[in-house]
């Protein structure tokens, strides 16, 4: 039985293809289209996944959409109906994409992928609870999805067990956890969809006192762990614009235009939204706690991406084991449809799952890639040579991008399409960020680390997060050790993002680190996301090429080659 | 050339086809939301989410048929 999952047209569109109870492939469309964030059909990633699986597209007997279009439909129209005459700039700019493709999917499936067999729609949440529960291994479990919107709802609670997820409540629009950090973010200058996690970097900077009760008066909370907003300070509801003009008033300073200075109120308000995030999130989770009486929870919903949240879980709720999928948010919603059907209709679980789903190349790909741009390079014909000498590079303090096997599922890059840098000296941040990222300053770079040394080096870490740590999906508190040992990763506030890594989910990159502990007696690295700051992670072998070449990224490891840049 | 000039009038006509879109939605919202909106004002309709004193939480919404698109 074949199942493809697709989603697309808000943002971060996706396919994934599940054969016989297996994930046989995965990917955003943003890596193909090299148009980050892309919420266009992903035709790039269906083609991707229909190659992976050796299947032509009418074999597939399921096409699994990720939410109904009708009935997000009827939300934006009952948005335009209570706010009539003050949305007519939104109405006209969007209503377009609605006729001519958001209500055509069956259509534009059908034409877009000559596929004549059933298409199903499951709920938005339903998907991205279905993401989570079924990868967490979990037999019986609480879900909590939490996102901006999807067709009403923007929160949800419920329960999985036995093979089967049930929602329980919802919160509907324009009552949203994840709308009113976005509206916040574009208030503090960045950019919607994409720059969230520059708000949690920033909080750490700012004191979560001194806008407080400025922060309160936006959101209420109930008991019973639900919340309101105070739709007065936003906007989002009808316009194209999200903080209200009364937001200004409020805080007593503008919204900060994109690319000016950061001022100290600036970090002061992204510490009180992250603080009054946390305590939105942690309060759902407590009830949903008091309510299913399991240790087990499930997240999903684009806020699960939240790292700094997800790493005070386990310390401030009675939960003693969390899963959130690599890809918590709408891309993550193809494969939560997916493995809905693949559950309910075929009554199959998948047994095993790594992250690593994505498109590979073969050597001989890789090396024209290589000859193309006329680069000298270094064939290695074991592993182990390979290694030897990367490990020489980071020695040397060398920033490598480093490009093997199948691409990363999700947002992270997990050491297949990475960039990877000696941690042990404070200016390494500094030097990849003058070499490749050109990131704010204010931005941490995270580290990667061998499973077995988390405890050695990282607070707050338990059995029950581990997943978390797999997908960079968590921040914890650096012991002493680890910030002696990686201090070019420890953020401001003594913490990281860690990704733990175990030799059975990518051999080559434990083996990597391994190597290198021996050399140093450091377990950790530095792993940041191989692209430039606006662009996808690169995909294929030009674009790791083009993105080396269009840097300061010392050497380039791919596959068994090594380039080295003095030596172009 | 001859590509150049395929591509000016291509983008020519996309602009166009935006410009007539956004006029007819301009002129359905005012026509036909705004109808339904005035009416619905009237008579006292709430389209969004009505928040009670005590919770925001309700049951979920919408059918559990997945063959359909609502």
């Amino acid at each position: 039985m074949t199942i493809l999952g697709i989603s697309c047209f808000y943002h971060d569109s996706a396919a994934c293809l599940i054969k016989d109870g297996e994930i046989v492939a995965a990917a955003a469309e943003e890596r193909f289209s090299r148009k980050k964030h892309d919420n266009g059909f992903p035709a790039g990633a269906i083609e991707f996944c229909i190659k992976k699986a050796g299947i032509a597209a009418n074999e597939i007997n399921i096409v699994a959409f990720y939410e109904k279009p009708i009935v997000k439909f009827e939300r934006v129209f009952s948005q335009h109906l209570e706010h009539f005459p003050k949305g007519v700039k939104a109405f006209s700019e969007s209503m377009g994409s609605w006729f001519t493709e958001k209500l055509r999917i069956k259509k534009l499936i059908r034409e877009e992928i000559k596929y004549h067999g059933e298409i199903v729609f499951i709920p938005h949440h339903l998907t991205h609870a279905a993401s989570s529960y079924f990868l967490s291994g979990f037999e019986e479990a609480a879900i909590v999805t939490i996102d901006g919107v999807g067709e009403w709802a923007t929160t949800t609670i419920g329960f999985g067990k036995d093979g089967a997820v049930t929602i329980g409540k919802e919160i509907r629009f324009p009552h949203s956890i994840g709308l009113f950090y976005s509206t916040m973010t574009a208030f503090l200058g960045f950019k919607v969809n994409n720059d969230e996690y520059k708000v949690m970097g920033l909080a750490a900077y700012g004191d979560e006192e001194r806008y407080k009760d400025e922060v309160d008066q936006l959101i209420k909370t109930y008991p019973d762990g639900s919340f309101s907003l105070n739709m007065d300070y936003f906007d989002y509801a009808w316009g194209v614009r999200m903080p209200s003009k009364r937001m200004s008033e409020l805080f007593n300073f503008p919204q900060r235009i994109p690319e000016a200075k950061i001022h100290q109120e600036h970090k002061d308000l992204a510490a009180s939204i992250q603080a009054k995030l946390e305590d939105l999130v942690l309060n759902v989770i407590n009830v949903v706690q008091k309510k299913y009486k399991t240790d087990n929870l499930c997240i999903a919903g684009g806020v699960a991406l939240n790292s700094v949240m997800n790493g005070k879980i386990i310390k401030k709720t009675k939960f003693k084991n969390i899963y959130i999928p690599p890809d918590p948010g709408d891309g993550g919603g193809a494969m939560g449809a997916a493995l809905y059907i693949n559950a309910t209709r075929f009554n199959t679980n998948v047994n095993s799952f790594n992250p690593f789903l994505g498109p590979e190349y073969f050597w001989f790909e890789v090396e024209l890639a290589l000859k193309k741009k006329g680069l000298k390079y270094k064939l290695y014909n074991t592993n182990t040579k390979l290694i030897e000498e990367t490990v020489k590079l980071l020695e040397k303090r060398k920033v490598i991008g480093w490009f093997q096997g199948r691409m990363e599922w999700g947002p992270r890059a997990l050491g297949a399409r990475s960039i990877l840098a000696d941690a042990s000296d404070a200016k390494m941040k500094d030097i990849i960020n003058a070499k490749v990222k050109k990131r704010e300053s204010f931005r941490p770079f995270a580290p990667v680390i061998l499973d077995s040394k988390v405890k050695e080096y990282f607070k707050d870490y338990s059995k029950g997060i581990e997943p978390l740590g797999d997908y960079m999906l968590v921040v914890l508190p650096f012991k002493k050790k680890g910030k002696q040992y990686a201090p070019a990763t420890v953020h401001v506030n003594d913490t990281g993002r860690l990704q733990s890594i175990k030799r059975k989910d990518n051999p080559l990159y434990y083996d990597l680190l391994k190597a290198y502990e021996k050399k140093t007696g450091s377990p950790i690295l530095i792993n940041t996301s191989f692209n430039v700051r606006g662009e996808p992670i690169v995909c294929t072998p030009e674009d790791a090429v083009n993105c080396f070449l269009g840097t300061n990224i010392d050497a380039l490891v791919i596959d068994n080659y090594i380039v080295i840049k003095n030596e172009v | 050339m001859y590509n150049d000039f395929v591509k000016y009038i291509q983008t020519i006509i996309e602009s166009l086809k935006i410009v007539l879109e956004r006029t007819f939605f301009t002129f359905f919202y005012f026509i036909g939301i705004g109808a339904v909106a005035v009416v619905a004002k009237l008579v006292g309709k709430r389209f969004l989410t009505n928040i009670s004193d005590n919770t925001n939480w309700e049951a979920p919404s919408g059918s559990n048929d997945l063959t359909k698109m609502y």
